[in-house]
């Protein structure tokens, strides 16, 4: 379903994500950040108010929603909680999304109505121990047997690994790569949660290790061979969506900015009144625009079936760091405040970060952006 | 049990300006939105068709431009909605309001209870619900603050100022809720979706037979009025400034 910008049900998609994030998000998003930990309870009300299957075809009961639609769901949610929107992105835009782009018919219609009802995150899992940016040099295998294949290897960093039920995972098979869905709790499969994590808490981060885990055949993604191009493709859509994370990040501090400016007096006058407050406010505010029209940009082409790759690269490598600076601006106008935790500009600050990092390090955004221009 | 519920498109009253020195209402730009109360209305026939079945029908009279609030309504669950549209909501009286939507509610067959808000957002005269009973000759309960049907019967409590009163009634009946009957939902995002698909049937006053309506009084003029506030500031540490507050709001009655 093509959903125009500004039209009502978009409007009222907006509206309704708002209210939703109000409600159940805003008055536990310094405990998600706190224990490290989304509650399932959330997750339920998140599948049951759609976030689970958003851009999932209306066919296998989803939204259906288009990019240029799912961006603005991702924007709302990233304001209240990084976490939860990491999650939500890595689900929606990779885990479940390689599922339903490249699984079979026969798969999909076993496997989707599970997953939604089990209101489970599905993980996907491509960076190695050895290795993220250079992804194609995996160590991971799954060496084919008759009725299906055995995995070996280990894979780090992975979203909601912990959590999750159905874990997507790229492998070696002989010289090519290739895609698989597995079930979290096959035999051989150890998981860890990740401890420490700096930013987007909440949403666990894990490593996996397979050791002889067994992959009925059917549950290959596409043919054999071609997991690194799906993976490259669907990158593309999680970069633009890593874009809108951004932006409402960004959003988030331009807003506790201003409206702490407009009470916080120095000097006998409010600091909003300080041209370098309001200049601070002025840049930020022209950069998010800038960011929102990229990930606007890519999103529209992506949804027209037009070449992206260069844009979606570009969403992603101007907002996160649109994102990195208004979080840090957001903090020097918060002064000594902004410093502490409880202020949703310290934990914005520290969440930003993962998106100079997260599905292409701007350096390897960089590569991609120079390549695609200089052709060579 | 089908339900009819009433929807009104209004101004959102949080965005209207208001001219400080004569005190004119500007109009220009302010969006408009669903009257907050039809919410629970919507709510509240929602849950009780979620018990009885049925379905529910929501009714408007409105600009073109109500249809964004319909659509709120047809997310939040409602069945179907009719418009009766006219030029503008603020164009006519609750008793001109009342013969419309008499009228308007033949289109209607088979209905059983008919739920409206207390009042609307705007106007706010608490007057149609009163109307249109002695219109259809039909039982009245307002400011109900909880419902229940038993068979033919339905009971609510009335909340008023400072008792509560239980009454039962024979269906079919109108009914007025208050705020307190329910906490409207949140449209999920797949009904809002499907609320794009939900049928609306659009009518003119000239299709309802009613091209001659009797106004019985007019508004002449319409002025907003400032509040003015006490602005009082707390100064001393805050230990004391805490505890000088709460005296402040006993002695206001407002704790
Ligand atoms: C919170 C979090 C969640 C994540 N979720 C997932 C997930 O769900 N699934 C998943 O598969 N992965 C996930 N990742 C992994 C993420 O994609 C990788 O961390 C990222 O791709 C970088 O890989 P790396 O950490 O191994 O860094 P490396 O690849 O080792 O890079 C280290 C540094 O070298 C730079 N560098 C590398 N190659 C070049 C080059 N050719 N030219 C210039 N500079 C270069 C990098 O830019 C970086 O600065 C997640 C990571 C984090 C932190």
């Amino acid at each position: 379903m093509a959903i125009q910008k500004s039209n009502d049900t978009l409007d009222m998609l907006i509206s309704a994500t708002v209210q939703f994030c109000e409600k159940k998000i805003a008055p536990i998003a310094d405990k998600i950040d706190r224990d490290d930990i989304i509650p399932e309870a959330l997750y339920s009300e998140m599948r049951d108010q759609g976030m689970l299957s958003l851009i999932l075809p209306q066919r296998y009961g989803g939204l259906g929603l288009t990019y240029s639609s799912y961006i603005h769901v991702l924007e709302i949610v990233s304001k209240y909680s990084a976490g939860v929107a990491l999650s939500l992105e890595a689900h929606n835009s990779l885990g479940l999304e390689h599922i339903a782009k490249y699984g079979s018919e026969e798969l999909k219609e076993n496997i989707i109505p599970e997953i939604i009802a089990s209101a489970k995150p599905v993980a996907w899992a491509l960076t190695e121990p050895r290795g993220g940016s250079d992804a194609k040099r995996m160590s991971t295998t799954a060496l084919a047997k008759q009725d299906g294949y055995i995995l070996n290897g280990s894979k780090t960093f992975i979203t909601h690994g912990f959590s999750a039920d159905k874990i997507v995972v790229m492998a070696k098979t002989n010289d090519s790569i290739s895609a698989f869905v597995i079930d979290a709790d096959s035999e051989g499969v150890e998981r860890t949660k990740l401890q420490g994590k700096m930013g987007t808490r909440g949403s666990d981060t894990a490593e996996i290790h397979f050791n002889d885990v067994f992959i009925p055949k059917d549950r290959l993604l596409g043919r054999e061979g071609e997991g690194f191009e799906q993976a490259m493709e669907l990158l593309h859509g999680g970069r633009i969506a890593v874009g809108a994370m951004a932006v409402g990040m960004a959003e988030a501090c331009i807003d506790a900015s201003i409206m702490y400016s407009k009470q916080r007096e120095a000097f006998g006058s409010k600091i909003s009144r300080f041209e370098a407050i309001r200049f601070y406010l002025a840049d930020l505010s022209t950069e998010l625009e800038a960011a929102k029209l990229l990930v606007e940009k890519a999103a529209s082409l992506r949804d027209n079936g037009l070449p992206h790759r260069k844009e979606a690269a570009m969403a992603k490598y101007y907002a996160s760091q649109v994102a990195m600076k208004a979080a840090r601006t957001a903090i020097q106008i918060h002064g000594g405040y902004g410093f502490f935790s409880g202020s949703i500009v310290e934990r914005m600050y520290r969440d930003a970060k993962l998106l100079e990092i997260g599905e292409g390090t701007n350096e390897v955004l960089k590569l991609i952006i120079s390549s695609e221009i200089l052709r060579d | 049990m089908n339900i009819v519920t009433l929807l009104k498109h209004v101004y959102d009253e949080n965005q209207l300006k208001i001219e400080p020195s004569k005190g004119d209402v500007d109009f220009a730009g302010v969006p408009g939105k669903i009257s907050t109360f039809d919410r629970n209305a919507i709510e509240a026939a929602l849950r009780l068709k979620q018990q009885h079945g049925g379905l529910v029908t929501a009714l408007t009279i409105g600009s073109e431009e109500s249809i964004k609030s319909i659509r709120e309504g047809l997310a939040m669950g409602v069945d179907k909605a009719i418009l009766i549209k006219i030029n503008s909501h603020l164009q006519f009286d609750a008793l001109a309001l009342g013969n419309i939507i008499a009228k308007a509610l033949e289109k209607i067959q088979a209905w059983d209870l008919l739920l409206c808000a207390e009042g609307s957002t705007d106007t706010y005269t608490s007057l149609l619900p009163g109307i249109l009973a002695s219109k259809l000759k039909l039982p009245l309960i307002t400011y109900a603050r909880s419902l229940k049907i038993d068979g033919k019967y339905l009971t609510g409590d009335r909340s008023l100022e400072r008792k509560a009163v239980t009454v039962q009634v024979e269906l079919p009946a109108i009914v007025s809720v208050v705020s307190e009957i329910n906490e409207p939902r949140i449209p999920t995002l797949l009904q809002i979706l499907a609320a794009s698909k939900k049928e609306v049937l659009v009518y003119t006053l000239e299709d309802l037979g009613l091209s001659q309506l009797e106004q019985k009084y007019k508004t002449i003029q319409l002025s907003g009025k400032g509040k003015e506030r006490k602005k009082i500031v707390l100064e001393g540490s805050l230990h004391d400034s805490v505890a000088r507050l709460v005296d402040a709001l006993v002695k206001e009655g407002l704790v």
